[in-house]
């Protein structure tokens, strides 16, 4: 009988010690901060849905590593670098990932579904009451988005690049997804995952930053109650879904995809088809948002961290966030300002638009101050207008940075 | 000095598209407003005008019962509670 050594048998541990010390640190890393995700998930510190199949694709592809025909290392998951048709349909045949990934992945679907979902989900409503405003602070909660593109391109990044971690900024996964996959095809991978890493700072880091940027005799305004309070009928908001839709398409083509998917959620929301919405909101949400973290986790191979550019990525994604949160507060003073001290800046933040997490940030800073202020309908309006404006600006990026190339 | 002036470029567009975006909102607003409400409020300002003086406001005054919560507060309660409870 043949010899058999140990890490033939066991290849995910014997290839542990053949690809170089840099390839065992970065696997092994790998493997402890999946399992760290998976623990955060659960304990809910970030979100499950996301980090429990992330996490747990992040430690399984970094120990399932074999040795292929050829005596390539690989494993029996995806490749996400396959360009050739011929080799990606046998690689169709073979990874157990590779259709989702083809078919959903790679071609933004898998964006646009979540996109539909985070539509039925939105009640348009709020930013409907007062549009100058809300648009105004989502605006100025676009400032990493901005900001952030110079700060990367003097780093030596592509300006393709640079647009694609500032969309971190966003605060919105589907949309640096989208941008990236088009303006970034080399680095989607990690800005994604940078990109859905830090959401979580908007629960953990924007109430201090709070603290620190807005003084408590501040924090505790209430907002004056407006003299007339319009109820917004279903039918302006299917009109303004349809509307916006049209325009927005006519205004940026190239993420038509994106702009269809969400006023399309809107739309059959307001149009009362019910049916659909449970389809959306539902399963198709749910799944399309469990197998993004799958998938994203499971692109995180070792010689992603290897990559030079993903520490600039982590400081660029972070820096991103804290500018936008900055920027949403910044709006927020100049309402105050202008409104003689009567608006609380606080709802600034709100523009972030991490649906509905940075509105329930701004309500829960504000209540800890003074129970009694509600201010949650207008940092709705601002939330919701940041999901609009990141989407307007994902579009710009899109279409303008091949014209700057 | 590229990156600089797409970013330049970039944020004046948003703004526009952003505030262009803004108006259309409030066109939608406006034409959608049911008829009666529409008519109800020229009248409403012609009656302003005509009661504009301060004795005549006087007159008509009322005391406010403050206990009675309006629609709008009992929306903001019932909204700040489903989501802070949530969290």
């Amino acid at each position: 009988m043949e010899k058999i050594d140990f890490g033939t048998l066991f290849q995910g541990i014997g290839t542990l010690f053949t690809g170089g010390t840099a390839m065992f640190v970065a696997r092994v890393s790998l493997i402890a901060l999946g399992l760290f995700l998976v623990y955060l998930g659960k304990k809910k510190i970030l979100e499950p849905l996301l980090m429990i199949p992330m996490g747990l694709g992040m430690a399984t592809i970094n120990a399932a590593v074999m040795v292929l025909p050829g005596g390539k290392q690989g494993n029996l998951f995806v490749d996400p670098l396959v360009t050739d048709t011929d080799e990606l349909f046998n690689i169709l045949q073979i990874d157990w990932l590779q259709p989702i990934y083809t078919f959903t992945f790679s071609n933004g679907l898998i964006a646009c579904c979540i996109f539909m979902g985070i539509g039925v989900l939105l009640d348009v409503g709020y930013m409907l009451r007062r549009p100058f405003l809300s648009i105004f602070l989502a605006l100025f909660a676009e400032l990493g988005t901005f900001a952030v593109v110079p700060i990367a391109s003097s780093m030596g990044m592509s300006l393709g690049d640079s647009a694609s971690i500032a969309m971190v900024g966003g605060a919105d996964g589907p949309m640096v997804l989208f941008t990236s996959m088009i303006l970034s095809k080399d680095l989607f991978v990690p800005i994604t995952i940078v990109a859905y890493l830090y959401l979580g700072f908007t629960y953990g880091g924007y109430p201090y930053l709070i603290k620190l940027l807005v003084p408590k005799h501040i924090r505790g305004i209430q907002p004056p109650k407006p003299k007339k309070v319009n109820q917004i009928s279903s039918s302006q908001k299917l009109l303004f879904s349809v509307v916006m839709c049209v325009i927005l398409c006519l205004l940026f083509p190239v993420a038509a995809p994106l702009f269809f998917s969400l006023f399309l959620g809107v739309a059959v929301k307001e149009a009362d088809i019910q049916p659909v919405v449970d389809f959306i909101k539902g399963p198709l949400l749910y799944g399309s948002t469990f197998f993004l973290g799958l998938l994203l986790g499971i692109l995180c191979e070792a010689h992603l961290i290897l990559n030079p550019k993903i520490f600039p990525l982590l400081l660029l994604g972070i820096l991103a966030l804290l500018l936008s949160g900055i920027g949403g507060l910044l709006g927020g003073y100049i309402v105050y300002w202008f409104t003689g001290g009567k608006f609380n800046p606080v709802i600034g933040i709100a523009g972030v638009s991490c649906v509905p997490s940075t509105a329930k940030v701004a309500q829960k800073a504000v209540s800890q101050v003074n129970p009694h202020a509600i201010i949650l309908q207008d940092a709705l309006g601002a939330n919701i207008s940041g999901v609009i404006t990141t989407a307007i600006i994902t579009g710009l990026y899109v279409t303008l940075i091949p014209l700057f190339t | 000095m590229n990156s600089s002036y797409f970013v330049l470029v970039a944020a004046l567009l948003s703004f526009a598209t952003g505030f262009f975006v803004a108006a259309i909102i409030w066109a939608i607003k406006w034409a959608l407003i049911p008829r009666e409400e529409k008519l109800m409020s020229e009248k409403s300002i012609q009656f302003l005008h005509i009661f504009s003086r301060q004795d005549y406001l006087r007159s008509f005054s009322v005391k406010r019962n403050d206990k009675v919560p309006s629609i709008d507060e009992l929306l903001n309660k019932e909204l700040y509670q489903y989501y802070h409870g949530k969290n």
